[in-house]
């Protein structure tokens, strides 16, 4: 049921604009990608042209090393779930759900025998009857979910699933949609906002910028090492210090700070995360004036200060500051992520 | 409020109808008498014998057939301008509204001609064909409105569940855009009912419909039988109205959804 997808050189243009850039897109079989991007980026755009919905300017889209690209959409075998359930409002929970299999020669007594196991499975269980505007946003999104299983999707395309629920339901529903996928190994795409989301989410993560695909990679790895600033940005960094490389030893505004054995001489951008700022001396160490201080109950966030260099730390939340506020921090060399682009 | 509202609706209606249903069963009703002096059905035999019933059915075939024709013509029409947004939108819709604007006598003669060289003149056919022309911007008007609140995203959805493109015509798109298309067959059954100018010119007097008949009796002299053409005339329309209403209630169109 699982298939391998690929888009080669996908591009996707709108009257006079370029939504989608030619991107390069590759899903080994079974596996769960995010897709992540500001609103407006062409993630949405992207998963209509996977799905067939619009036409790609350019390129191709291969599933399982067959090229699908002019396939029409109901023979692709690429279901979508949008954001907003869509459920289709005259039908019942069940007929929504059963709705993929209603046309096939299948007898309706086990369509619907299918049909209600997937709603167990989904958890709802004795909604069978219910109306789509009976029930809760969650439940909704629950029903689309089952209703795109029933189709046994080659390729399952989630378009911000969870962006529509509250918290709560939000943390639900992922977990259900990560047991679904692994349990049925099917090859999905999920595109999100939300950076958190997309890393819990996707075993690998692709983020989207301006209608092209900026960098492709394992969310702890994407975290590790951003391509770009543009990424590391996007991602929540913050600390930007302009440096210069020579002998293995960045010169920068802060003084010099030894980095992980390897980094090749020239001007550099180095990024680190508040969170890898560790306080007391050791080095690495620099003394830095503390500007701000918020407590949020989990951690401290301290804006700091050196040498015309402002930075943000988070400090484990008992940490005590100084009262001078003045505070030495540690920039950890193997934490500190050379930019070059 | 709203109670005040349908009475005093009904009474403006009433106000309108009454002299005419008293009219059609007066048979003697002469001034000063505010009530006729005999009340009796010689308006509505005389109308019996004058082809009411021909006329009548030919009255109806033609609106069922200019409805369907018109609602068949103004969903593509309507779709496009419900749902997309371009540039020249409201000029389009404008254009599409210009058989309502111009003089239908002025489009008939045009047609006319056109339709003696078609072999369309003088032909049930040809008539439906004109009539379909005023039709048009109703229920282009109605079918808009019904896709402007229509999400295309359900078909969207309905594709990749592995529907073909009829199926998601059948079971997604028409269960939630008929209200709008009910409203503007009805709409073109009605410009179609009271069609009189097109369908004289096209029609060239072979075709009789309710309108031409009643024309032809007003003409007449006789008060009684005019008021019974009109009662009849009025039959059609009024059973039509709350007949679509009901059908609509619980309908996002029927303001109880």
């Amino acid at each position: 049921m699982s298939c391998r997808l690929e888009a080669r050189e996908l591009s996707v243009v709108l009257g006079k604009n370029v939504i989608v850039h030619p991107v390069e897109l590759s899903l080994e079989a079974g596996e769960l990608h995010a897709i992540v991007g500001p609103s407006g980026c062409g993630k949405s755009t992207l998963l209509r042209a996977l799905a067939g919905l619009v036409a790609p300017a350019s390129g191709s889209i291969w599933l399982d090393g067959l090229e699908v690209t002019a396939t029409p959409t109901d023979r692709r075998g690429v279901v979508m779930v949008f954001q907003d359930a869509l459920l289709f409002p005259g039908m019942s929970v069940l007929d929504n759900v059963a709705y993929a299999a209603r046309s096939t020669a299948a007898p309706r007594r086990e369509v619907d025998a299918e049909a209600r196991r997937l709603l167990g499975r989904v958890r709802l269980g004795g909604l069978e009857q219910r109306r789509p505007d009976q029930l809760s946003g969650g439940e909704r999104q629950r029903v689309a979910l089952a209703r795109a299983l029933m189709a046994k999707p080659r390729v399952l395309l989630l378009d911000e699933p969870l962006s529509a629920l509250d918290a709560g339901l939000r943390e639900e529903l992922r977990a259900l949609i990560q047991e679904l996928q692994r349990e049925l190994q099917l090859t999905t795409v999920v595109v999100t906002h939300d950076q958190r989301e997309a890393a819990t989410l996707g075993q690998r993560v692709s983020v989207m910028q301006a209608g092209r695909l900026l960098q492709t990679a394992a969310p702890m790895e994407l975290y590790r090492a951003p391509a770009t600033e543009a990424v590391a940005r996007f991602l929540g960094a913050t600390n930007f210090l302009p440096a210069e490389i020579r002998g293995g030893v960045a010169q920068t505004s802060l003084g010099p700070l030894a980095l992980a054995s390897g980094s090749a001489d020239g001007p550099t951008t180095l990024c680190i995360w508040p969170q890898d700022l560790e306080p007391g001396p050791g080095p690495n160490a620099v003394e830095f004036r503390v500007q701000a201080v918020t407590f949020n109950g989990a951690e401290q966030r301290v804006r700091v200060a050196a040498s015309g260099i402002e930075l943000e730390a988070i400090l484990p939340r008992w940490t005590a500051l100084p009262a001078d506020r003045t505070i030495t921090l540690r920039l950890p060399s193997e934490r500190l992520i050379r930019i070059d682009a | 409020m709203r109670l005040l509202l349908v009475c005093l609706l009904a009474l403006v209606v009433l106000a309108v109808l009454a002299p005419v249903l008293i009219w059609s069963v007066a048979d003697q009703w002469f001034a000063p008498a505010l009530w006729p002096q005999a009340l009796g059905l010689r308006g509505f035999r005389a109308l019996a014998s004058s082809g009411v019933g021909p006329a009548t059915v030919a009255s109806v075939a033609i609106a069922a057939a200019s409805a369907g024709l018109a609602t068949a013509l103004a969903y593509p029409a309507g779709r496009a301008l419900g749902l997309s947004d371009f540039r020249g939108k409201s000029a389009l819709r404008v254009f599409l509204f210009s058989p309502v604007l111009f003089p239908p006598m002025a489009a008939a003669l045009g047609m006319h001609s056109s339709f003696i060289r078609l072999g369309l003149a003088d032909t049930s056919f040809g008539v439906v064909l004109a009539h379909v022309v005023p039709a048009l911007p109703y229920a282009i008007g109605a079918i808009a409105a019904a896709f402007e609140r229509f999400d295309p995203r359900y078909e969207d959805v309905a594709r990749t569940l592995g529907a073909s493109r009829l199926r998601v015509l059948g079971t997604v798109t028409l269960p939630l855009v008929w209200p709008g298309l009910a409203v503007g067959a009805l709409f073109a059954f009605l410009v179609s009912w009271s069609q009189y100018a097109l369908t004289l010119v096209i029609g060239g007097g072979v075709v009789i419909t309710l309108p031409v008949l009643l024309f032809g009796l007003a003409s007449g002299g006789d008060l009684q039988v005019t008021a019974a053409a009109c009662v009849a005339f009025l039959i059609p329309v009024l059973l039509l109205t709350p007949i679509t209403a009901r059908a609509l209630q619980g309908t996002r169109l029927g303001g109880r959804g």
